[in-house]
């Protein structure tokens, strides 16, 4: 494939680490509403109907209970079902299934049983599509023992992540941020190119300010980094990538050099991620800090259609946090 | 379509005394662990009541490479699968060395080895669980194993269930549902199953013999490629008409001697698995976080 080919955004990322790991595994397949013939919603899907047949990439009715269920049955037989429940809101109808039985199938058999299902979702707003389309419900699968949670940021990432979520023995739910669906991110490398899961990245490196965020606010804090450099505050920003599992030894690393750590989330502020990295930092790092661990956040309200930029943290309150923490 | 099965031509006297020799041995299980549980010894014990004749026929249909899901009140079926009264009793007191580690609700038995998944969670999650295995085995076709999903009338009209029988019907899974305990007054579940594409067989769950007939005549139509069976194997509100003394008369293994001794065997293997039970470790508090999930690093702190 061409450089100028490489895919450059979230979804045709995603397409092609399915694509390697399809071609490389037999039992690998996709299942979900939509995912065949029209290609997934978001286009996630395309063409891999026609690239490996009805036998692997399976349409299912608008149900993600059954589109779960049945996937929890096909890794019992073997199988390694990657299942799409389309938007992130959906994974509500089938929360039976995500956090009681699918996170709960090594568990319950003492290590006997493995569920390597991967449950693709559309996270976050930007599409516009309001209070049933917009969720970013991280902190539900984050509270859920026995689930890996991802959250890719970039196209690279998206790819790498979807290829070793697709290589380990435990469920993962992997949310990928609606707006960076169609967003260019840079490329993503050819070939087998796996991240590890578990593992943050380092975005930007700075001495003065630890930032940890995740998907679709990762480019908004880097922006704000950037206008803050240009008032000479130096931000570190820190993407976990993986929700859960957290990479806290990255991120305590960070704010003992620091003193200060900010959080940036889209989801709802209350019981939201933000509240439990604030405690770990805390526990882990309370004799450094020179500040308090501070958040912004979406607001405790679901996604208004016509107000998705106000709820979204901005460039312009993530600058106002790095201000308050940094004249504290 | 809908079709009550004939009785002359059921399995062999073989089989059938196996189903009673099955029912025997799991009724004086049950009537064990119930005074256990009465006696606050065990956790939530679900008894099997009449549905043990239906789950002991069915399980035994089943062959090897199987899988078996059903609910903590199924672990009369996992006996019948070839799980030991020794394990049983391990899982009934959640002990370290059951093979399930003493994790869920007794009777839920978790036994891949045997084919024998039974789920504590919601009544019929598991069904859609049967449907998935179900459609992975259809779409491979590689192999001749099969799913079973036992479920009871309460959950007849569950979102779980009926999604199940409609995602079973769609892709033409191998899987056979089994309902079985008291009727409870379900009248519409096979004209809603028939609708989604199941073939609906009834059967009375007291009647063994007829139970194991039509799960395995159901197993070998989704070998075939002819999708999926409701077995409705539930029993009435009338008393069963015994013919368990009958079958083993013509089995030859009915005489006082033949009796006692098969009454001493069983009396002997559960408190032999009593025993064990009793004396065997409770999980200690380290295992914990064990089995989270897969890799170490993963661990939590």
């Amino acid at each position: 494939m061409k450089t100028a080919e490489r895919p450059q955004n979230l979804a045709t990322a995603v397409r092609e680490a399915l694509v390697v790991a399809m071609e490389a595994d037999a039992d690998v397949c996709v299942l979900g509403t939509d995912v065949g013939e029209f290609g997934g919603v978001f286009r996630v899907t395309s063409g891999l109907l026609e690239r490996f047949g009805k036998e692997r990439v399976i349409d299912m009715p608008l149900d993600p209970a059954g589109v779960v269920g049945t996937a929890i049955g096909m890794a019992l037989y073997g199988l390694r079902p990657v299942a799409e429940l389309t938007f992130a809101d959906h994974a509500y109808g089938a929360f039976e299934q995500l956090t009681s039985e699918l996170a709960r199938v090594r568990y319950r058999s003492n290590g006997q049983l493995a569920c390597p299902v991967v449950v693709r979702m559309a996270a976050g707003a930007g599409g516009g599509g309001g209070i049933h389309h917009s969720a970013h419900p991280e902190a539900h699968f984050v509270h859920t023992p026995g689930l890996v949670v991802v959250c890719p940021s970039t196209p690279a990432d998206a790819k790498g992540l979807m290829l070793s979520a697709l290589r380990g023995e435990d469920p993962v739910v992997f949310l990928e941020p609606q707006a960076l669906y169609r967003r260019s991110g840079g490329d993503a490398p050819e070939g087998d190119a796996g991240v590890p899961l578990g593992v943050a990245r380092e975005v930007r490196a700075g001495s003065d300010l630890t930032i940890v965020t995740w998907g679709a606010m990762v480019r908004v804090c880097e922006d704000a980094a950037a206008k803050a450099a240009a008032d000479g505050v130096e931000c570190c920003v820190i993407d976990p990538r993986t929700l859960w599992p957290l990479d806290l030894d990255a991120i305590a690393a960070s704010v003992a050099e620091t003193g200060r750590c900010l959080i940036v989330h889209e989801a709802p502020r209350s019981g939201g991620l933000g509240a439990e990295i604030t405690a770990l930092v805390q526990e882990r790092c309370f004799l450094h800090l020179e500040a308090p661990v501070t958040r912004v956040t979406g607001f405790d309200t679901p996604v208004p259609a016509a107000l998705e930029d106000a709820y979204v943290p901005s460039v312009a309150r993530v600058l106002a946090a790095i201000d308050g923490i940094m004249s504290f | 379509m809908s079709a009550v099965l004939p009785l002359e031509t059921g399995p062999s006297l073989e089989v059938e005394a196996r189903i009673v020799e099955g029912v025997a041995l799991a009724s004086a299980v049950e009537a064990h662990l119930a005074n256990l549980a009465e006696a606050g010894h065990i956790g939530l014990f679900p008894p099997a009541g009449r549905a043990r004749v239906a789950m002991t026929a069915a399980a035994l249909a089943t062959e090897p490479g199987d899988m078996l899901f059903g609910t903590a009140r199924d672990w009369v079926a996992a006996l019948a699968r070839g799980v030991t009264v020794d394990d049983l009793f391990l899982q009934m007191f959640a002990r370290a060395s059951a093979s399930g580690g003493g994790r869920t609700l007794p009777g839920a038995v978790q036994d891949p080895a045997r084919g024998v998944v039974l789920s504590a969670g919601a009544p019929a999650a598991h069904l859609l669980h049967a449907a998935g295995f179900g459609h992975a085995a259809a779409l491979r076709g590689g192999d001749e194993r099969v799913a079973i999903g036992l479920f009871g009338s309460a959950v007849a009209f569950s979102q779980d269930a009926h999604r199940a029988f409609t995602l079973a019907g769609v892709a033409g899974a191998r899987v056979v549902f089994v309902a079985r305990g008291a009727d409870g007054g379900v009248g519409s579940l096979h004209r809603a199953a028939e609708g989604w594409g199941l073939r609906v067989v009834t059967v009375d769950g007291d009647d063994g013999g007829a139970v194991f007939r039509a799960v395995q005549r159901a197993r070998d139509r989704a070998l075939a490629g002819k999708g999926p069976t409701l077995v409705d194997a539930r029993h009435g509100d009338a008393p069963a008409v015994p013919h368990d003394a009958l079958v083993l008369q013509r089995a030859g293994r009915l005489s006082s001697e033949a009796e006692r001794a098969v009454d001493a065997e069983i009396r002997a293997a559960i408190m032999t698995a009593r025993s064990a039970a009793d004396g065997a470790a409770a999980p200690g508090p380290e295992t914990l976080p064990e089995h989270v999930r897969a890799e170490a690093a993963h661990e939590d702190r």
